[in-house]
């Protein structure tokens, strides 16, 4: 994990991990670094417990949608329109009733766009850049609606897609995320949630398999793993006893079993 | 020699995927069957065999720390006899697995897929478990660690969630077809219990063997509630299912799902869980067949293997020429077909091995005696 | 090499697959399909069967936001089963038809009469077909009710759909009558099939009115005093034996029905008024317990005994009565448990001797007196129902009245 800031690097440093500096390099290199790593932000911990633990729960809703969402619409639209509940069913074909092109075509179209449109406004001179990113946005979307060129549900989707993938706080998961969302997209327009699933069972695979400097990657998703301080749930700062157990550290507990002795006394 | 080690909860998990896989289809309609209404007493019943035959492998396994069946039939009956049960074994995992894919892509294409040939949709879940089995062995165990629990999940969701339409009196008769019929023709029911045959080759993979007694126990026992769950629903919610042939007994109930006008026809999720498990447990098969097979070969490098069984499963899979041949593999004849493999073939090993064990031992103490005298 | 030979082989297989998952994608596609939201049966001229298909249009949303209402669309097709009819609907409207949306199965009358077995197991062993879609058995023809099922207070005729029957768990009147329910009790050997019983109002429904009995009792489809302009009523029980239509129920029939069943959460009825002669007294009644049911075999006739728990408060309320006096409200407590103590004994002994029908799957109380299957099966339910031997016990505790306790 990289990442350019002095407080995430010490706060990681302490915990046990490895930082590497290069000299001329404005980035620290974080390791071992897991999955859950890359959905924390270093705000978290000055939060309180519930409000950081809501916004990871956010963070990982985010992701899956990045994910799944835009792959999910196509699977249920194609194959399995017996999900939808009646009304929603009829709200998305009337949006559809003058849009000449199938659901894959348009949504590759908008999702592409939106990416130009992200790319654009990087490279567009910062006093109308992020303008540009907004406006270009919601005018295309609208234009496009308008124009009868692509159905005003398949917009919300795209914008959702694109809001969740903003939420990632490290930019190289979220640009994961984006690349892989296309492949589901495709999965799902092939056969459907069957498609979906398997894709999403050899996706898992390949990140379970991945291994940061040993440590397994996906160490402590599955709540069956007996991970100490791994990092999903952050508890209250008075019970926050043990560093990660997969960093076989020198030193294992950081405090003390009851820190806030001052309470008692 | 077997690189990959788990831990105890991997080890249950991969466990319990072997028990629990078969439920999705027409296992527990099968458990039904032959008992009526008294399923639930003999599922008990049946358990409880179930956790003495899991005890008594454990203690047959204890006389061989970190040794498999294979090893084991080795020291029995030398690299012949290793060769023969090994592939018997094999040809075991490939065929359960092939059986159980093509009864549910059947379901499938009946359900989402008409117009497509079963063969494709059997292909792309022959390809995905290609692509995952050529990762390591504690990937798959690893990815069923997260998966396997949906499964738990989903199946106690459909109970909770249908229990407004449960008519508990489905349990009388409480003899069902009678003391004979649910004791001693229930026997039969052990069938559920098939998956202890991973225990066979269970040792060299703990990382903690003290701990395969727990395991053998905890896994059985977590089968036998699982399996009451999924036959309580089928009886509770449907006593003409005992008249009517159903395609997934779980999947029809789960179509009457709904909460309110919002929440209809959910069971696109259950069967999107139910592949994602169907996956794990081909990769798992695949995985295991793969570790026999090189200790029969003793192959350096067997992960281009993966494709060759890849391939034999498709093509298992593909033989029936309907679906009413496969299911009528499934539930008669690969059920006493793996009776006999699981039960017969692989208690009879153990024990023979351990008369072998113990003749040996007396053997060296026969001898100093005879030293002694002389 | 080997990683063009890989990525070429990946390129074909997305192509094999595209192609071989088109077919299906074509049928199950949204834009492909024409979603039905009811279907009707009936009889043809040709003794074939009509079958009445629903569509609805989506409702179209114009530039300004606002949606129109568009009609729903009736085509109807003679064929001689109903996967021969979607074909031929197919054929004719070049969609894909889609019965997963299907919230309404209407079956005629008179062919109901005839027994609509087959028709059951088509529909039931077709995936798309919910089984929470409603059953309903119509005194007109089923396209004339399906024509006439226009929603009033809804926009949406699915809307439309899905609510009406919310009102059988406060009224009782008529009931949550299902395809998958239907199909398990004309499969089961413990109880019987019903459906909802439906008509269309006629437009002389206010001479009708004049004649029903004060305490509602011939309440039923096409004869609902509700007068209007022609809409369709959902109003009593349809019974089957095994899947022939034997008999209807009316209104109060219904209601019991439900009471038996347990599937009411509240009802209104109107009770002789102890107070009063030739009078009555509207209670809303709740319950306060599931209705308890306890089956014996005595001489080889079935013994029922039922028991009924409700919790009361008086609605129409007469001048000068205390409604918070004890001695009042255990008078109006023991009128209530008369009256659904005969209207419930009155109810259980039709579906017994006069239509012989177990609708309410009593059949599965009597089975704890066995200890096996063969027992049961000896002896024979469905034919010793009408021997059946009712005990009905009825306890209402009357609170109070609502707002006003004494005028």
């Amino acid at each position: 994990m990289s990442t350019e800031r002095p407080d995430k690097a010490v706060t990681y440093l302490l915990a046990g991990r490895v930082i590497v500096i290069v000299n001329g390099s404005p980035y620290a290199l974080i390791m071992p670094a897991i999955l859950i790593d890359y959905l924390g932000s270093p705000d978290d911990k000055n939060l309180k417990p519930s409000f950081s633990n809501f916004l990871k729960g956010i963070r990982v809703l985010a992701a899956f949608i990045t994910l799944l969402l835009p792959g999910l619409y196509v699977a249920i639209t194609s194959f399995h329109e017996e999900l939808l509940p009646t009304e929603l069913l009829f709200s998305i074909l009337a949006s559809r009733e003058n849009v000449p092109f199938p659901i894959i075509v348009e949504i590759l179209m908008m999702e592409i766009s939106f990416e130009l449109i992200r790319e654009a406004g990087l490279r567009v001179p910062s006093p109308i850049g992020p303008t540009i990113g907004i406006v270009g946005a919601l005018v295309l979307g609208q234009a496009a609606v308008s124009a009868g060129i692509v159905s005003p549900i398949l917009i919300i989707i795209v914008a959702i897609t694109g809001i969740g993938s903003f939420a990632i706080p490290d930019f190289s998961f979220g640009f994961h995320l984006r690349i892989t969302r296309f492949l589901f997209i495709l999965l799902g327009y092939i056969a459907g949630f069957l498609g979906i699933a398997l894709g999403l069972f050899i996706y898992t695979s390949y990140l379970v398999e991945t291994k940061s400097f040993g440590v397994s990657y996906t160490l402590g998703l599955s709540p069956l793993d007996n991970v100490k301080g791994n990092n999903y749930y952050l508890p209250p700062i008075w019970k926050r006893e043990f560093r990660a157990s997969f960093l076989n550290t020198k030193k294992p507990k950081k405090q003390s079993k009851i820190s806030m002795m001052w309470k008692y006394k | 020699m077997i690189k990959s080690k788990f831990t105890t909860v991997e080890a249950i998990m991969l466990v319990l995927t072997i028990f629990l896989t078969p439920s999705i289809l027409s296992m527990p309609k099968n458990l039904i069957d032959t008992t009526r209404s008294s399923i639930l007493i003999n599922i008990v019943y049946v358990t409880i065999i179930a956790i003495f035959i899991a005890i008594l492998i454990y203690r047959l396994l204890k006389n061989f720390p970190s040794y498999d069946i294979i090893d084991i039939s080795e020291y029995l009956g030398g690299k012949c006899f290793k060769s023969i049960i090994g592939t018997i074994f094999i040809l075991y995992f490939l065929i359960s697995s092939s059986i159980l894919l093509r009864n549910f892509c059947e379901c499938l294409k009946m359900v989402y897929y008409p117009m497509t040939s079963v063969v494709f949709i059997i292909l792309a879940f022959i390809i995905a478990t290609c692509l995952s089995s050529k990762l390591e062995f504690s990937t798959a165990v690893k990815v069923n660690v997260i998966v396997l629990p949906l499964l738990v999940i989903s199946v106690l969701f459909i109970f909770f969630a249908n229990i407004k339409n449960f008519s508990f009196e489905n349990v009388f008769p409480i003899l069902g077809e009678g003391v004979y019929n649910t004791f001693i023709i229930g026997l039969g029911n052990l069938g559920a219990f098939l998956g202890i045959i991973i225990l066979y080759f269970l040792p060299p993979y703990l990382k903690k063997p003290e701990d395969m007694k727990k395991i053998a126990i905890t896994t059985t026992i977590i089968a036998g509630i699982y399996i009451l769950f999924c036959v309580s629903i089928i009886l509770f919610m449907f006593r003409f299912l005992l008249n009517v042939d159903e395609v997934m007994p779980l999947y029809y109930t789960t179509r009457y799902i709904e909460f309110g006008d919002f929440f209809q026809r959910l069971e696109s999720f259950f069967l999107f869980i139910w592949i994602l498990v169907l996956t794990s447990f081909v990769t798992i098969n695949i995985k295991l067949s793969m570790d026999i097979f090189k200790k029969l070969t003793n192959a350096k490098n067997i992960s281009p293997m993966v494709y060759s069984f890849g391939l034999i499963i498709f093509a298992i899979a593909i033989f029936p020429k309907d679906y009413a041949v496969s299911k009528f593999i499934e539930s008669t004849l690969y059920s006493y077909w793996t009776f006999g493999i699981s039960f017969a073939l692989g208690i009879g090993i153990l024990i023979f091995a351990n008369l072998k064990k113990r003749k040996n031992a007396h053997l060296p103490k026969q001898k100093e005696v005879l030293e002694a005298n002389e | 090499m080997n990683n063009l030979l890989k990525k070429f082989f990946i390129i074909i297989l997305i192509i094999v697959f595209l192609i071989a998952f088109s077919s299906s994608y074509q049928s199950s596609n949204i834009g492909n399909v024409a979603v039905v939201v009811a279907m009707g049966f009936d009889i043809s001229d040709t003794n074939n069967l009509n079958i009445t298909f629903q569509f609805t249009n989506a409702s179209s949303v114009s530039d300004t936001g606002s949606s129109e209402k568009t009609e729903p669309t009736l085509f109807s097709i003679d064929a001689p089963s109903i996967s021969s009819a979607i074909n031929l609907m197919n054929t004719n409207i070049g969609k894909e038809v889609n019965l997963s949306h299907c919230k309404l199965i209407v079956f005629s009358e008179e062919l109901a009469s005839r027994g609509i077995e087959e028709e059951i197991y088509t529909l039931s062993n077709n995936p798309d077909v919910r089984p929470s879609a409603n059953i309903v058995v119509s005194k007109s023809t089923a396209k004339t009710y399906i024509e006439n099922s226009k929603p009033t207070l809804d926009n949406l005729i699915t809307k439309y759909y899905e609510t009406f029957v919310n009102s059988s768990q406060f009224t009782g009147y008529n009931s949550n009558a299902t395809i998958g329910d239907f199909f398990y009790s004309m499969t089961c050997d413990a109880c019987e099939p019903y459906a909802m019983l439906g008509g269309i109002s006629s437009q002389n429904s206010s001479s009708l009115s004049n004649s029903s009995s004060p305490t509602d009792n011939t309440i039923k489809s096409t004869f609902n005093p509700a007068s209007g302009q022609y809409i369709s009523e959902n109003t009593g029980l349809a019974v089957f034996k095994g899947s022939t239509f034997v008999g209807e129920l009316n209104e109060i029939e219904n209601l019991c029905f439900m009471i038996v069943n347990n599937k009411l959460s509240g009802f209104l009825v109107s009770i002789p008024n102890p107070l009063k002669n030739d009078s009555f007294i509207d209670v809303y009644m709740t319950p306060v317990l599931n209705t308890k049911v306890d089956a014996k075999i005595v001489n080889d006739s079935p013994f029922i005994s039922i028991d009924c728990n409700f919790s009361g408060r008086v609605y129409s309320i007469d001048e000068s009565v205390n409604y918070s006096d004890i001695d009042t409200l255990k008078q109006i407590s023991n009128s209530c448990n008369s009256y659904l103590e005969s209207i419930l004994s009155d109810y259980l002994y039709k579906t017994s001797k006069e239509l012989n029908a177990d609708i309410n799957k009593l059949g599965k109380f009597i089975r704890k007196n066995f200890l096996t299957e063969s027992d049961y099966q000896n002896y024979n339910w469905s034919s010793k129902y009408k021997d059946t031997f009712f005990d009905i016990d009825v306890d209402c505790s009357i609170k109070s009245s609502f707002l006003l306790t004494r005028t």
